[in-house]
């Protein structure tokens, strides 16, 4: 036995209370990894499928947090003529609408979108599985992503009713990001009329030319903001950090970590404050036989901070999984991909370390102030 | 020739403030090196408190206390005189649930014996000298009453101390329990030529002792 091994015995020889703690902080950390890990993913999906598709600069509507409603006309497009730098431009029409479950489905939640023929979004599309033959004239078909076709149940030659309109199936595409995998395309000017949106996006995607650095793609945005007043122009790395939507989940995320990081304290603290109330004797026996406040002190906050670290350790392993699982249930499959960035671990490392000092220094303060013999009268 | 006092106490007096009670009431008491002492009292006499204050576990409320020289030990200067000269036997054993025999010896050492395999070597050995080796790794709640006081005295020598304090070292044994505890406790006093002070009801062992001094109602006679 060693001044070191002393708190693994006490904890070890203790397992109920140990393990109970133990739990309780781990559940606290695995929210926090969830919540975090479900923000990383779903911003991870989003912007991952954007840069896969090779635009590298988004056009919304300025002012706009809901930015699926702030719609502009599509004719704007032509206006791009101009800008020597731009490879290409496409127009795009998201929007989020539940798969008519009048055929059986459980009604789902599915991003649609709509894509112009014409443009280079529709035009590198790849297929594993596509219809021989679609009429020039025929408007009336969807394409759907992998994960979706399995949902649905559908393959080529198969019905969609969306919106009370039949669709059939022309293709099953091979997605560029996860969220896509979950996803519908159909011709811009089907989903514009289907809506009710005639005319009108909601995405800007802008190609740049070959050689373009990011230092002319800057002045590049500076230009087209200044042509385009209603427009806000971001290049898509910065995605995140200039889109409200993503501001407000980020900002809500933390606010939610820290409310849980809170009862992550609130558990530890109360436990090791039960301890120490349960084991005013012991401690009144350890100043009897020369401990000194000090190594009482340090006991007490090893046993938290070991407590609070094996829990914490727990914790992100338990949040880990659970978030994987999560991935993989067909609600959710196709909006995020878990992502576990080290910095991510690192903070919540640092949070936990944070919540073990907290939440011991209070209980070994209270220990050392206990008189002895009144300690030992707690027998 | 007269021999140094060890410890002294010159008119301590104990008070507690609520309810408001006079625990102590000027006690004079002195303790020479190698001297055997007992203290006999009925319940609620103040027997408990008076060696408490005897090791600073409790401070008194007037009087002076002088332990080999030292004046009125400040709490660190009784945090170190009891790590390192002086012993502390309960009635309750006061051993920690969670730790084996041998753990509970070592427990003291922790902090004055810096190299663990000397610690342990020291506990086996103290665990031997009370006969119980063969209880070492066994937890208090595996042992009878008698082998975990036992146990307590192994402690409470494990820093060789100058001067062991007992409160009642066979008030909760059984007759054979205690006997073989008073011979472990006269034959280590024998040994080790320390202090030994018992706070103790029994008269029997009173009559052992060099001196016995008798308590009621918070004066020592």
């Amino acid at each position: 036995m060693s001044p070191l091994t002393l708190p693994f015995i006490t904890l070890l020889r203790r397992p109920v209370r140990s393990g109970l703690t133990v739990l309780g902080i781990a559940v606290a950390v695995a929210g926090i990894i969830s919540i975090q890990g479900l923000v990383n993913g779903l911003e991870k999906a989003w912007i991952g499928g954007i840069e896969n598709r090779g635009t590298s600069i988004i056009g919304v509507r300025k002012g706009a947090v809901e930015l699926l409603g702030a719609t502009f006309p599509a004719e704007i497009i032509e206006e791009f003529d101009s800008f020597n730098n731009l490879a290409a431009v496409a127009g795009e029409l998201v929007r989020l609408v539940d798969i008519d479950p009048s055929l059986g489905f459980e009604s789902q939640m599915t991003i649609l979108y709509g894509w112009d023929p014409e443009q280079y979004l529709w035009q590198e599309l790849e297929f594993s599985e596509r219809a021989n033959r679609i009429l020039e004239t025929d408007v009336e078909f969807v394409f759907l992503g992998p994960a979706k076709a399995d949902q649905l149940g559908l393959s080529v030659g198969g019905d969609l009713v969306i919106q009370d309109r039949t669709f059939p199936v022309a293709g099953i595409f091979i997605p560029k990001g996860v969220m896509m995998s979950n996803a519908i395309i159909m011709p811009l000017s089907t989903l514009q009329e289907t809506t009710g949106l005639e005319g009108k996006i909601n995405f800007l995607n802008l190609r740049l030319r070959a050689g373009i650095d990011e230092v002319l793609a800057r002045d590049l945005i500076v230009e087209l903001s200044s042509k385009f007043k209603d427009l806000r122009f971001t290049e898509t790395g910065r995605l995140a950090d200039t889109v409200s939507f993503f501001e407000i989940w980020k900002a809500l995320s933390w606010g939610a970590s820290i409310i849980v990081l809170g009862m992550g304290i609130v558990i530890t603290l109360n436990t090791l404050l039960m301890s120490v109330t349960e084991r005013t004797w012991e401690i009144g026996v350890l100043s009897s036989i020369g401990w000194g406040d000090g190594r009482i002190f340090r006991l007490i906050m090893t046993e938290g901070m070991i407590i609070t670290l094996v829990g914490g350790i727990a914790g992100i392993l338990i949040g880990m999984v659970g978030l994987i699982a999560l991935a993989g249930i067909p609600l959710m499959a196709g909006f995020l991909s878990p992502d576990f960035s080290v910095l991510e671990i690192f903070k919540i490392i640092l949070f936990i370390l944070v919540m073990g000092f907290i939440s011991s220094y209070y209980p070994a303060y209270r220990a050392i102030r206990i008189q002895p013999a009144e300690a030992l009268r707690h027998h | 020739m007269t021999a140094t006092p060890l410890l002294t106490l010159d008119r301590v007096s104990k008070r507690y403030a609520s309810p408001q009670q006079a625990v102590l009431s000027d006690v004079q008491l002195s303790v020479d090196a190698g001297e055997l002492i007992a203290i006999t009292g009925p319940s609620g006499s103040g027997k408990s408190t008076l060696l408490y204050i005897m090791c600073g576990l409790e401070d008194a409320s007037s009087g002076d206390i002088v332990f080999d020289g030292i004046t009125n030990p400040c709490r660190r200067d009784w945090v170190h005189l009891r790590a390192r000269r002086i012993g502390l036997v309960f009635q309750a054993f006061n051993l920690l649930a969670q730790l084996t025999a041998l753990e509970n010896i070592e427990l003291p050492m922790l902090g004055i014996i810096n190299d663990s395999a000397e610690r342990k070597e020291k506990a086996e050995h103290l665990l031997e000298q009370v006969g119980l080796s063969n209880r070492a790794t066994h937890l208090p709640q595996e042992m009878s009453g008698g082998e975990q006081q036992r146990v307590a005295i192994a402690r409470s020598l494990a820093n060789s101390p100058d001067i062991l304090l007992c409160d009642e070292p066979t008030g909760n044994l059984d007759s054979k329990s205690a006997a073989q505890v008073l011979d472990l406790l006269n034959e280590r006093y024998n040994r080790q030529g320390m202090s030994l002070v018992i706070v103790t009801h029994n008269s029997e062992i009173a009559s052992t002792c060099d001196r016995s001094l008798r308590i009621v109602d918070g004066k020592l006679s």
